[in-house]
């Protein structure tokens, strides 16, 4: 049989006896070390509210919407991590193998993912120390690298690098995704959108961000998110960075949008975040935006209460799993690995 | 032993030590190298000790592994985005286990440990090894009934037919897809050229008798005659059957041998020229070997046939009438057994004295008819009555009319009808006495008048729906001295009772309650001969008959079932081996069905499949029975653990009616 890997890449498995006794693991949720990261901060140091344009009128409220009554192209950027598989070395650093990848799925008129938008990588995180032979190499037509990571390093654990790629993949599709949409329709990501993201247009993309915690400027926050009714948007916030110096004339946009009725007016729980990247002083513009995006979001997000999220939209539920089963079987490939070492050794 | 490894024994399924899983390599994922019907061996080890077990593929599934779980990832493999890991599982059913070269135990003990190379065994002397056939082979006990998925021949063990172990062959397969009558004659063929061996099970196949019933048209009257089918059928084909009848040491080109066959017919009527010609229209190119059938009153009074004309579920719901024939059936004996020890007395006079007297008793006629005879006199005194009766020079009316033997079934009734009316019945000339004899016999047995009148109904029924025909009159047409001993050909009992003869009987010409009587009087005449016959199983008899579910009903058989119950339970003591077939065993009588020591399942309906009768087949064999084509049958024996399903060639000769090439043989007569 042919080697599945380039020499060089099972070279680097065997010095790191990666066909030995693999540990496996299969999401991401399912290990500590990815399981517990904190929910990112609705942290707004450094930002300060310059405008604020009304979405709604007063007392207004958005209903949900079936599919057909909304009429209109929706689409979902999202991305996933997978951890592969580690083993521990003999100073006690672990190598771990991640594959990440990200993707789109349209919503409507198709419920399908968008494949061209799809990007996937395989990543093994070596430290730093056993990083002797770097490689670049595939697998089934995934891009698979080793990139050195310090185990010492706290300011930049590994999560933290991890987060990167993947908001890279992510971003990347996010790119791809407004070129496959061409102006049409509204699209979503799940999760913030940074100055580096593209700018929001008629069509978004509009970053969604499901779990808010304020850590500063809390009474701003309070005094704009709180005491939404179901259904009802706040106003559209133009936010400047004091901060950011490169990205002149590009404001971050925050609206908020509660789409569970908790019964409690006063709980951020069932409250989201509309997330858009725009010229400074496009408030106006964007509101409508907001609007469309609001409308999508309330009404694609589920009834009821949910164990992991109870904002999850189902479409991105299904994207995530639709984008780890495009990763490869971590038994599978940890095999492949242990067989090929194996073939080398011969 | 050829290392030739397929799998490894799987473990995520549950082995025993009768069935492992093994699951099997593939290079590709997509080629795997076994098939059911394969035959793998594997090592078992006890205590450290190789124990070398054999198994049959019964069942391969393939899936997914883990990987793929989803049909999302199922796609996404197949546009080769991720891998997926394809799995093959083959189901092995253990057939036999050796240590250090020799059979262990009948059964298997131990249990093959999962990981253990599973390797495929091609070879045929292995193969037969795995299955058993070795020793069959060794004991000179085997009888070829097909060819296996490897192509190699497959065997059954004669001693589980023949009687020693087990006897009767059991064969159900829906009509129409070359299950049943096929299979039947393909075995029937096998055996007869088995027999030609000099063991002494190929003795015994060489002195069976071979009694064969037609059910359907003339079809089984061409039995030595080439099929139009494989006359038609492409070149390759036949090649393909020549070579599975040579790979069971067949001859290809074998057909039943037209010396050897009596095709008897049914008479085309009753008249005194219809009843000596056969009512089979396509073989008159037959010649002696064709010829009628039928009882005389000999047959009918010595056998209790008359009970069997009856309809069996009618009888049965009425005492009276039961109690009625069993009278009859007793004075039509007791009324025989007079005539007998007359005739006796006669004889053994006549042998003293070797002259005639005149008593001017009835023994005058005896000792006349006596005088006219030139040829041996038999021992057997039936068959003495008989002589002596043809050489009477006289009809026999005015001998059984003293008696009061009915000769044929208008008498009977006409004896019953004149022993209820008493002086009002218009009484021949010399039947006083017999009426007298039949009156005594309905007052003894306090019968009244409307069952008798009943009774009568039922034979003129009988009569109607063809009992005349086989119940027909002595011949008589003798004047002048008898030289040679007369033939009776009509009569089955001296027709099917030939060393390796085939006796080809046709019902079909016949209403169903007349097929019962047919093949109720073969098998009873059968019975009483072999159990008589002090060589019954060293030439035995092989009945072939179709439709056993009519003759021996679950419910409702009547007198049918308790003669086939005998056949199957008793039958194996004397040698009679009933081989039969039906579309639906479960509507066999249970008893019947389950001492067949072998059982044939050719293509059969899920429905049916379902039933008990069919539980030895393994699932899958059940769920591939309701799916095989012509030609395929799973034969089940108790030698072997697991049922083989065996495919066996179309027969070159014919087993449906066919055009009989006679015209070369004109043409080359009108050339000269």
């Amino acid at each position: 049989m042919d080697m599945i890997f380039k020499p060089e890449t099972v070279t680097m498995f065997k010095m790191l006896s990666l066909h030995q006794g693999v540990e496996r693991s299969y999401y991401d949720s399912d290990f500590a070390m990815w399981d517990n990261l904190p929910p990112l901060p609705e942290d707004f140091s450094g930002l300060s509210v310059v405008s604020c344009t009304p979405v709604l009128e007063e007392g207004q409220v958005l209903e949900r919407l079936t599919m057909e009554q909304m009429s209109r192209r929706i689409a979902i950027v999202d991305g996933v991590q997978r951890l592969m598989m580690r083993k521990i070395q003999k100073d006690g650093n672990w190598v771990y193998l991640v594959g990440l990848a990200a993707g789109a799925v349209e919503v409507w008129p198709k419920a399908d993912l968008l494949l061209p938008t799809l990007r996937r990588e395989l990543v093994l995180f070596v430290p730093e120390g056993s990083l002797e032979l770097p490689f670049e190499d595939e697998y089934y037509g995934i891009p698979f690298r080793s990139v050195p990571y310090n185990p010492r390093d706290e300011k930049r654990p590994l999560n933290n690098i991890v987060s990167e790629k993947r908001s890279a993949l992510e971003l990347s599709a996010l790119n791809q995704a407004v070129t496959e949409l061409g102006g049409q329709g509204i699209l979503l990501r799940d999760g913030p959108l940074k100055f580096g993201d593209p700018l929001t247009r008629a069509n978004g993309p509009v970053g969604l961000v499901k779990t808010l915690e304020p850590r500063s400027n809390v009474d701003i926050f309070t005094s704009f998110v709180k005491k939404l009714a179901f259904g009802q948007v706040s106003s559209l916030l133009e936010m400047e960075d004091k901060k950011d110096q490169e990205e002149t004339g590009k404001r971050r946009y925050f609206a908020y949008l509660r789409i569970m009725d908790v019964g409690d007016p006063t709980s951020l729980e069932g409250v989201v975040r509309l997330d858009l990247v725009g010229p400074e002083g496009s408030g106006e513009e964007l509101a409508r935006v907001v609007l469309l995006a609001a409308e999508t979001v309330l009404s694609l997000s589920r009834v009821g209460p949910y164990a992991r999220s109870p904002y999850n939209l189902m479409t991105v539920e299904w994207l995530e799993k639709h984008l780890r089963a495009l990763l490869p079987d971590p038994s599978v490939l940890s095999i492949e690995v242990a067989r090929e070492v194996t073939k080398l050794g011969r | 032993m050829a290392d030739n490894i397929v799998g490894i024994v799987s473990g995520i399924e549950k082995n025993t030590p009768t069935e492992f899983y093994v699951n099997l390599f593939s290079e590709d994922g997509q080629s795997i190298r076994v098939r059911i019907g394969d035959v793998v061996r594997v090592s078992v080890f006890y205590d450290d000790q190789e124990v070398i077990y054999y198994g049959t593929v019964y069942d391969i599934i393939s899936r997914w592994d883990n990987d793929v779980d989803s049909g999302f990832k199922e796609k996404a493999v197949f546009e080769q985005l991720v891998p997926g890991t394809r799995f093959y599982l083959a189901a092995v059913a253990v057939t036999r286990a050796f240590y250090k070269g020799r059979e262990v135990f009948d059964e298997p003990l131990s249990v093959p440990a999962p990981g253990t190379p599973a390797f495929l065994v091609t070879e045929r002397e292995e193969v037969e090894r795995a299955l058993r056939f070795d020793e069959l082979k060794r004991r000179n006990s085997h009888l070829p009934v097909g060819v296996m998925i490897n192509g190699q021949p497959a065997y059954i063990d004669l001693a589980f037919v023949l009687g020693e172990n087990g006897a009767h062959i059991n064969i159900s397969g829906q009509s129409g897809v070359a299950a049943k009558t096929s299979y039947a004659t393909f075995l029937m063929a096998a055996m007869l050229q088995r027999g030609q061996g000099d063991d002494r099970y190929a003795t015994a196949l060489r002195e069976g008798r071979y009694i064969v019933f037609n059910m359907k048209g003339e079809s089984l009257f061409f039995l030595d005659c080439e099929s139009e089918d494989w006359q038609k059928a492409e070149e390759g084909d036949r090649q393909m059957w020549s070579s599975m009848y040579e790979a069971m040491g067949l001859n290809p080109k074998w057909k039943f041998p037209l010396e050897r066959i009596l095709y008897c017919g049914v008479p085309k009527g009753v008249g005194l020229k219809m009843i000596d010609e056969p009512d089979i229209k396509s073989r008159s190119d037959a010649g002696d070997n064709l010829r009628v059938y039928g009882w005389d009153f000999i047959d009918v009074i010595r056998y209790h046939l008359l009970e069997l004309a009856l309809d069996q579920e009618e009888m049965s719901m009425s005492q009276n009438m039961q109690l009625l024939l069993f009278s009859v059936q007793e004075k039509m004996e007791e009324l025989l057994e007079r005539l007998l020890s007359d005739v006796d007395a006669a004889v053994t006079v006549f042998l003293r004295k070797g002259h005639v007297g005149n008593s001017g008793g009835k023994s005058d006629i005896f000792l006349r008819a006596l005088q006219n005879i030139r040829c041996d006199i038999p021992e057997n005194s039936y068959e003495r009555l008989r002589l002596v009766l043809y050489a009477c020079n006289e009809g026999p009316e005015q001998i059984l009319g003293s008696y009061g033997i009915p000769q044929t079934v208008d008498e009977l009734t006409n004896y019953l009808r004149g022993a209820v009316l008493g002086n009002k019945a218009e009484a021949s000339e010399g039947q006083e006495d017999a009426l007298k004899e039949w009156s005594k016999a309905i007052a003894e047995n306090e019968v009244g008048t409307a069952t008798v009148f009943a009774f009568i109904r039922r034979l003129k029924l009988a009569k109607k729906e063809g009992l005349s025909k086989l119940w027909r009159p002595f011949p008589y047409t003798l004047q002048g001295e008898v030289t040679e001993a007369p033939k009776f050909n009509y009569s089955v009992g001296r027709a099917w009772d030939r060393s390796g003869g085939i006796t080809v009987i046709d019902l079909s010409k016949l209403h169903s309650s007349m097929q019962a009587f047919v093949v109720g009087a073969v098998l009873r005449q059968v019975l009483e001969a072999k159990m008589a016959n002090p060589k019954a199983t060293e030439q035995p008899v092989f009945i072939f008959l179709d439709e056993l579910n009519k003759y021996a009903p679950r419910v409702e058989g009547g007198a049918m079932v308790k003669l086939f119950r005998d056949v199957a339970e008793r039958g194996r003591s004397f040698g009679v081996i009933l081989v039969g077939a039906e579309q639906t065993a479960s509507q066999v009588d249970f008893r019947v069905v389950t001492q067949s020591s072998t059982t044939v399942v050719g293509h059969q309906k899920a429905a049916e499949l379902s039933h008990d009768e069919y539980k030895h087949l393994l699932p899958r064999q059940r769920e591939m029975a309701s799916s095989v084509g012509p030609g395929v049958v799973f034969v089940d024996q108790p030698f072997l653990r697991v049922p083989i399903m065996v495919k066996f060639p179309m027969t070159i000769w014919s087993t449906k009616e066919t055009t009989v090439d006679t015209g070369g043989r004109r043409l080359g007569h009108i050339l000269g």
